[in-house]
């Protein structure tokens, strides 16, 4: 595993009014290392996630991403929070998929493949439309290109919201519980675009309930609780639960 | 009961160049008041949502405040009122050769000013119709807040806003009838002088009334075809282009069931 740091999360404190949801996570994720967040639910690990990508504000510590100070900005000492435009393009370099998928529901399957490269990249519509037709067909979604997002499945929405995501090119991917919306029908189809796109070294940063799917393709696994992390090994380590009592008992209630 | 079929037919077949100018001047007025009122609704229904305190309450204070005051007394109150207090007022300019006069400016000011205060609520509505996660996905992609208020935003809200603003449209339509109360010579002023001309007042006054049902009508059956242009994601056939979304009014002009549009599949 390559060991530059990608994202580097450093006590990472949040607060909503009074209510302390973040309370100091400290996390690592390597170039091209697949890092899976468990957690019972109100634990903050999608919250943590959000941080990332600045869709939530976090209050103390510092998060990196490729060596930049996400958010916000150190002026003699003191933390200014970054202008909009700044905080736009820091995003840029991260590709995020929704439990929901949110695709945009009154743009066609490749309109939403095409919208933000053209607008955000600036990519003429033929190559656009290009990369669109690759990814699409990547994810299993060729023939679907013009039809309306309301028309597909939950696992094949979820596959274009992946596909939609690569279009922009991101270092790297984050997943919030990407498979706790769907069907358990079509649930293996989504993970299976996940695994093939971790076997391509794609880093990526995965909130999931899907213990197999962690412990097969994820690196390393975290699991949060009550705003911190309390166990973080390995994979391969992580679910040997005579390791963890807390563990074993929050996995046992998983199945 | 007397009617005078031959008079009615006469007005309402063979109007004459006054009436038909009437009945653009009735038209244009709607329109531009429309245009007005959208673009007041923009401006005030975003004032309502915004972040800054001050914009909001007077956002809120134009909404109530308009909506509290009669129309008719507004159109008053801008053109007659206030040359009388001897504050500015309109005046008369040309436009190429047709003179648009201050009581026709007036006219559309006051029914603009009136239609803005539903169209701000209208818009709103709309705006925040849109679901969070549409627009935490657009930012997510790396959209710009101006980017995703002009291609996610909006185009979503105008689904939300088109039918309630057509409804607007088609009040403000009957409307246009109050701006005679500033003798702007619209269909309606017009029909009430050849009425008192004539003793023709209830032939005159069906006359007028099918004049509006025209044009009220004819708005009708624009807005549905809109209507089916823009829901083209949820109905059966995607109906992509206007000559698709035409020929299916045509076919089956009731429009389709909206159903809930949601994120999950």
């Amino acid at each position: 595993m390559a060991s530059k740091p990608v994202i580097q999360a450093k006590d990472i404190q949040k607060w909503y009014g009074d209510l302390h949801v973040l309370k100091g996570i400290n996390l690592e994720v390597s170039e091209g290392e697949v890092l899976c967040i468990i957690g019972p639910s109100g634990s903050g690990k999608s919250t943590f996630l959000r941080c990332i990508n600045q869709l939530e504000e976090y209050q103390e510590g510092s998060l990196f991403v490729g060596g930049e100070l996400i958010g916000f900005r150190e002026v003699a000492g003191k933390r200014v929070a970054l202008k909009e435009s700044e905080k736009t393009r820091q995003r840029r370099k991260l590709g995020m998929v929704f439990q929901g998928f949110n695709l945009f529901w009154h743009k066609t399957v490749m309109e939403n493949m095409i919208e933000a490269p053209m607008l955000v990249l600036g990519e003429p519509e033929e190559q656009a439309r290009q990369t669109g037709t690759t990814l699409l067909e990547r994810v299993g979604l060729s023939g679907k290109e013009n039809v309306f997002p309301g028309k597909l499945s939950g696992g094949q929405q979820q596959r274009a919201a992946i596909a939609r995501a690569l279009a922009m090119s991101p270092e790297v991917m984050l997943f919030d519980e990407p498979t706790s919306a769907i069907d358990p029908e079509t649930t293996g189809e989504v993970l299976d675009v996940m695994t093939e796109l971790a076997k391509s070294g794609m880093t990526m940063i995965v909130v999931t309930h899907e213990m197999g799917f962690a412990k097969k393709v994820g690196d390393r696994a975290v699991m949060m609780e009550d705003g911190l992390v309390k166990y973080e090994a390995p994979t391969s380590e992580f679910f040997d639960r005579s390791r963890n009592a807390r563990l074993d008992a929050f996995l046992s209630s998983m199945e | 009961m007397s009617f005078d079929w031959t008079f009615f037919i006469d007005k309402l077949f063979f109007p004459e160049e006054d009436y038909l100018w009437g009945l653009f001047r009735t038209m244009t007025i709607a329109i531009f008041a429309l245009l007005l009122g959208t673009a007041i609704g923009f401006i005030v229904g975003y004032g309502r949502l915004s972040k800054i305190a001050i914009i909001r309450s007077l956002s809120g204070l134009y909404v109530w405040i308009i909506r509290g005051i009669p129309p008719l007394v507004i159109l008053v109150l801008i053109f007659v009122g206030v040359a009388a207090a001897g504050l500015p007022r309109f005046q008369q300019f040309s436009l190429g050769s047709l003179d648009v006069p201050a009581n026709y400016q007036a006219a559309v000011v006051g029914l603009g000013i009136h239609t803005g205060a539903y169209m701000a609520e209208i818009i709103r509505n709309g705006i925040q119709s849109v679901l969070p996660g549409q627009i935490e996905a657009a930012k997510a992609l790396g959209m710009s807040p101006g980017e995703i208020a002009r291609r996610i935003v909006i185009p979503q809200a105008t689904r939300v806003i088109i039918p309630p603003a057509g409804n607007e449209f088609n009040i403000l339509i009957k409307l246009t009838s109050l701006v005679s109360v500033i003798g702007v010579q619209e269909i309606f002023l017009i029909s009430q002088s050849v009425a008192s001309n004539t003793f023709r007042v209830f032939e005159m006054m069906i006359v007028v009334s099918i004049s509006y049902l025209i044009l009220t009508g004819f708005w009708s059956l624009v807005q549905a075809i809109v209507e089916i242009k823009i829901r083209a994601f949820e109905s059966p056939v995607p109906a992509l282009t206007w000559g698709k979304a035409i020929a299916h009014f045509f076919r089956k002009p009731s429009i389709p069931d909206r159903k809930v549009v949601t994120t999950r599949g």
